[in-house]
Formats: structure tokens, sequence, C-alpha cells
């Protein structure tokens, strides 16, 4: 299974890792609508990870709409994912030229990528609280 | 919710007057690959042999299938029903590898040959070879395929992938995990290989000095926990009352870093309420968390 | 297949005591040309005692705490009990099936030297019949019984192997008791298996079988106790 990559040292539940890599396979074109994804049972075999895990991911995707679990035939990429590639394309124009900004005010790579994270950040906090959960 | 296969309740067990257990309280899902974990001496081992019978406790209780483990019939019958590997890995060192599938699988009537099988060309064990001539990392691969081959809806392991190479630790992982994909199996392993638990566990308990003082799902633990570091325009001069959960607050100079175990988003607005605050957040590994309780205590 | 390995861990023993012990009765009896005086005759068969006693330390086992068959090196295995326990069989069947094996193996040896005694040397076929040489076997058989289960005792908390070493001891300074003191010769086992035995008396020495027969009761009883109240 080449085309996911876990790292279970790095802090971040792996459930959400693959969620991740997933979304980038989608993203990146090797997955595409309707394509099958390999079943709990030997994902979790290939990449030696806790097959609840990988249930976990995928019932979320599943929530998310972007994967569909169809009833004793597995895990297939949705149809509904086509319409997410639109928005992604759209987002990706925003993210370039706002790094083509930033880089022209003098930021380096790093300096540029804290800062989103750090906003990111701050944002997932901003939302929680004023949604009224707990974190 | 299905009933745990593992409970222990205020489980307290002293040797010649040192408390080995002080009160552990245990409580292990169904269907789980659950990671126990702690120093040396912590009670790891003493656990393990209370929920098979080879020592009795001094107060509370253990339950396994719902059984009491403390009662010497009814730990014939949990036995019969959980797959053992304990932390010395020794066995009849005049039988051979194959003399002695034999002998343990007349216990087992659920004795699954195609397992046996499987794990005998997957670990290279030579049949007819004495258990004395074999190395230590073959001694624990034999081991394993002892316990994981008898059909067991309950596996119980004392450090399993202690002294085998990187390669056989891969290879015992993997098939841990297909066993519990494919059977459904419950796995309850102790071990001091942090990395190894992160990767198959989704359930963790860290005991320390006999109590367990950090337990949970594996996810949950690493949402709950958040290092944040607090970049400040000029050192603080008074301490900071910082809202519960927060813990470990270091501070150097004008950079102060904390350990949250709680309350993350409250804390997070705190930090920012300080006057030149720029606050980065990171993900917290287990190895950290277990650092955490060891370096506290 | 617990039988299987309580014979694994045996079947050397057995050959060795056999061997060993035969080597002696050759030897102690080889020399007995009749017609000898009864009183040398007692007292080689009280040194063929002795050896005797030698099996049921050598055989006796308590199936627990089992780690090297007779020479072999441990190479650093001491916990291979814990396997044992960790298997689906109640401790008192470990025990029961391991004590068990020896003491068959125990009055099978005896049986085995009896017979080849009996047709390797001439003496004991001119004053013996076939029931009274019958007669001692049953007697030795009984009589060792205690010896046997004392050794076992020392098993469940000393293990197979080394138990050897303690019961043999103990064993050894109870024989040079009783003979250096004067037991009632009723109860004292040693001489029941010598002087008192069949051979001579052709009687069977009922008193001593009896609390022969108690003793190793007794103390089979407080290895089932040992090892169900033990924390490994």
């Amino acid at each position: 299974m080449i085309l996911f990559r876990l790292n279970p040292s790095s802090g971040v539940p792996i459930y959400l890792q693959l969620m991740e890599q997933i979304k980038h396979g989608i993203e990146t074109g090797a997955l595409r609508a309707g394509d099958q994804l390999p079943t709990i049972r030997k994902l979790s075999e290939d990449l030696v990870m806790n097959p609840n895990t990988v249930v976990r991911a995928y019932r979320e995707l599943q929530h998310e709409g972007i994967i569909e679990l169809r009833h004793g035939s597995g895990a297939y990429i949705s149809e509904l994912v086509a319409g997410r590639t639109r928005v992604t394309r759209k987002a990706q124009t925003i993210v370039q030229s706002a790094l083509e900004r930033l880089m022209s005010l003098g930021l380096t790579e790093d300096e540029a990528r804290r800062l989103f994270e750090n906003e990111l950040a701050l944002l997932r906090a901003e939302t929680r609280t004023e949604g009224g959960r707990h974190g | 919710m299905a009933d745990p296969v593992i409970e222990t309740q205020e489980l307290h067990k002293s040797f010649k007057g040192n408390e080995a257990l002080s009160g552990l309280n245990l409580n292990v899902p169904a269907g789980s690959i659950f990671g126990f974990l702690g120093r040396n001496g912590a009670g790891k081992t003493t656990t393990i042999k209370l929920l098979m019978g080879f020592l009795k406790p001094d107060g509370g209780n253990a339950r396994v299938f719902g059984l009491p483990a403390t009662d010497a019939d009814a730990s014939v019958g949990i036995r019969r029903r959980v797959g053992f590997v304990a932390e010395e890995k020794d066995l009849y060192p005049y039988m051979t590898v194959q003399q002695i599938i034999r002998f343990t699988r007349s216990f087992f009537p659920k004795w699954r040959d195609d397992l046996g099988e499987r794990y005998l060309r997957l670990f290279d064990l030579p049949v007819s070879r004495k258990i004395s001539d074999l190395s230590k990392g073959m001694r624990s691969k034999l081991m394993l395929l002892l316990a994981i081959s008898h059909g067991a809806e309950l596996l119980i392991l004392d450090e399993p992938t202690e002294g085998l190479d990187p390669v056989a630790v891969e290879d015992v992982l993997r098939e841990l995990v297909a066993l519990a994909a494919a059977e459904g199996t419950t796995i309850f392993f102790s071990s001091h290989q942090l990395e190894e638990v992160e990767q198959i566990a989704d359930h963790v308990c860290i005991i320390d000095r006999g109590a367990a003082v950090v337990t949970g799902s594996l996810d949950d633990l690493k949402a709950q926990y958040q290092r944040l570091r607090i970049v400040l325009a000029e050192e603080l001069r008074t301490p900071v009352d910082w809202v519960d959960g927060a813990e470990h607050v270091r501070q150097e100079g004008r950079t102060v870093e904390i350990l949250a175990r709680r309350n993350v988003d409250a804390i997070l607005n705190q930090a920012r309420a300080l006057p030149g605050a720029s606050v980065e957040r990171f993900p917290v590994t287990l190895k950290e968390i277990f650092m955490e309780h060891a370096r506290r205590n | 297949m617990l039988w299987y390995k309580g014979w694994l861990e045996t079947r050397f023993r057995v050959l060795f005591v056999f061997g060993i012990i035969l080597f002696w009765v050759v030897l102690i009896l080889r020399n007995i040309d009749p017609p000898l005086p009864r009183a040398v005759v007692e007292n080689l068969l009280n040194s063929l005692t002795f050896f005797l006693l030698m099996i049921p330390v050598i055989l006796a086992g308590a199936g627990i705490n089992t780690q090297r068959i007779l020479f072999g090196t441990a190479k650093g295995l001491h916990g291979s009990m814990y396997f044992t326990l960790s298997l689906p069989v109640s401790r008192f069947r470990l025990l029961a099936t391991r004590a068990g094996l020896g003491m068959l193996e125990t009055i099978g040896v005896l049986a085995a030297l009896s017979c080849v005694a009996w047709f390797m040397l001439p003496a004991p076929r001119v004053y013996l019949t076939c029931s009274d040489l019958f007669a001692y076997w049953m007697t030795v058989c009984i009589c060792i019984s205690a010896f046997y289960s004392l050794s076992v005792f020392f098993a469940t908390f000393l293990g197979d192997q080394e138990q050897m070493g303690a019961s043999g001891i103990l064993i050894m300074i109870l024989l040079l008791i009783s003979r250096a003191v004067s037991v009632p010769s009723s109860v004292n086992i040693f001489r029941a298996m010598g002087q008192s035995s069949p051979l001579f008396t052709h009687t069977f020495p009922w008193a001593s079988m009896g609390v022969s027969l108690g003793a190793a009761g007794i103390l089979f009883l407080a290895a089932m106790r040992v090892v169900q109240t033990r924390e490994y």
C-alpha cells in the first residue's frame, strides 16, 4: 500500500493521519471517484495498524461524505468528491496568490508555514469556544 | 456496550512490605488492542500474574471474561481462553519445537492448525530442534506461536517483542493486528517500546507505583494533551494563575511552555491574552506523556 | 499430555537409576555363596536399602517447577513454570500427574531390579521362592512411598531438580538416626526394607507398612496444600 505512510509517533492521532492521506490522494488524483479502498483487514495488515483505527477513519470519511461504505463490498470513494475538487482548485489559487504576496514581503518558507499553522490553530480554538464545546 | 474483557477494581498487592499494586483500576474493552505501560517495577508483571492466577491479590478484585481471576476453578476456565506469553521467555529445554506444539495443542480444543503452520513458516522455526538450542529471539517467537495458535479470545502478552530484531518485531506486530482484524481477538500487552504501542494500540494505560495514572483511548489522549509554546514581548513579572489542566509550566526568559492535559482551548485563550503573546501548539507523543509521568514521580 | 511431559523429564533418570542400582546390587549380591550366616546377609540387605532409597529421591517431582532433566545446563532458563501454570490445568492435576508418574516409575524400577536380580544371581533362588520375592517387592514399594512423598513435598517449594539434594540428605540423616538410636522395629521403615522384610520373616511388616502409607498420605496432602496456596 504505497499510497499511505503513517507516523505513529508524530502525536497526531493515526486515524486523522489516514484520513488526511486519503483526502490528499483524492486531491492529487491518485484516488478517483468510484475507486475502491482496501478492506479494513488488508489495510491494517499492510500498514501494521490497529483495525479499529481504520474503522474510525473510514467512518469519519463516510460522515464527511468523502467515501461510501457499501455493505458487503467495501469502501469506495464517493462520487460527490468530483464537486470537492472544484473547491480545492479555487482554494489552491487563493493560497498561491497569498504566498506570492508574503514572499514579496521578504518572508522565508518556514516563517510563512508557521504563520499559517498558527492562524489555523487559533481559528480552531475560536470556533470551538464560540460553539461552547470544552477542549 | 459489551462487557470489558478484563476488569480490575482497587487491586492491591504487597510483597514483603513493598506495595506493588496500590489500588489498580483497569478496564479493557472487548476487541481492543490495549497497551499496558509503566516503568520497571511499576506493577505490570504483578498485574498480569494476578490476571493469570499465579498470584492472589491482597484486596480488590480482578475479572477476566466476567469470571473471578482469583478463584482457582474459574481461573482454569479463563486460561483455556487466553493466549499467554510470560516475561521470561522460557519453555521446556528438553522438548523440540514440534513436541511442545503437540504438547500445548492437547490442552486447547480450539487450536488452529492453520495459524500454527503459518507462524512456523513465518518465524522460520526449525521443527526438530531442541528448545535449549534455540536463540532467545526464536524462543520468543515460539512462545508467541503457542499463544496465538490456540484460538484464544484474549491474548495477555508480557513484553512480547523483547529481544527481537526490528524485522521480527514488525512481523509480530503485523500478525497481532491481523489477528485482531480477522478474529476480533482482544490483545492486552505490556511493553517498554512506546513506538510499538503507539503503532497498534487503541487504548493505553500507564501504571506508576501500582496505580493507573493515565488511562483511556489513545486517540482521546492525543486530543486531550497539547503542548503550547508562548513567546512574549517581555518576561513575565508575576506568575500566571493558569486554568486547571495546565501542567508542567516552564519558563525560560520570554518563552513559556505548557503541557496542557485538559481545557486546552481555555488555556490557549488565557495565553493569547498575555501582552505580546505569540502562541504555537504542538501535538504530544505518547513518549512525552509517559516521560511526563515518570519525571513527576 | 502431562504424562508425556513427565516421561520426557524422567526417562533418562529412570535408566540412570536402574543402571546404577543394578550395578551395586550385582556387586553386593554377587559374592553371596551359600551358605552365609544370616547376620551377614542382613547387613548386605541393609546396604541395599541405602541404594534403593535413591530411587524415590531421583524420580520424585511436583510437576510445576521443572527445569533441567538431570545434568543438563539451564542456560539461564528459569521461568518455564509460568508456561506450565498458564495451561488450563488445575495445580492439583499438575502435581498429581507428575507425582503419580514418578511413583509408577519407582514401582517399575523396583520390579525390574527384582526380576533381574532373581535371574542373574544364583543365591536368591536357593533361599527364596518367587512369592517371597514378590512380597519383598510389595513391601519395599509401600515402605518407600513415605520417602517418595517426602521428596514430592520438597519439590513443591524447591523445584523438581533441587529437591534431590534436600530430600536425599534428610533421608540419609533419618537412616543414620534409625541405626544409632533404637527405634521400635514395628515402626522402623528402614528395617522393614531390610531385616524385617519378607525375605527373612516371610511375613509382611504390617505396622511399618501402615506407618509408611500414613506418612506418605500426610506428606502428599501437605504437598497439595503448598501447591494450591503458593504464589509464583
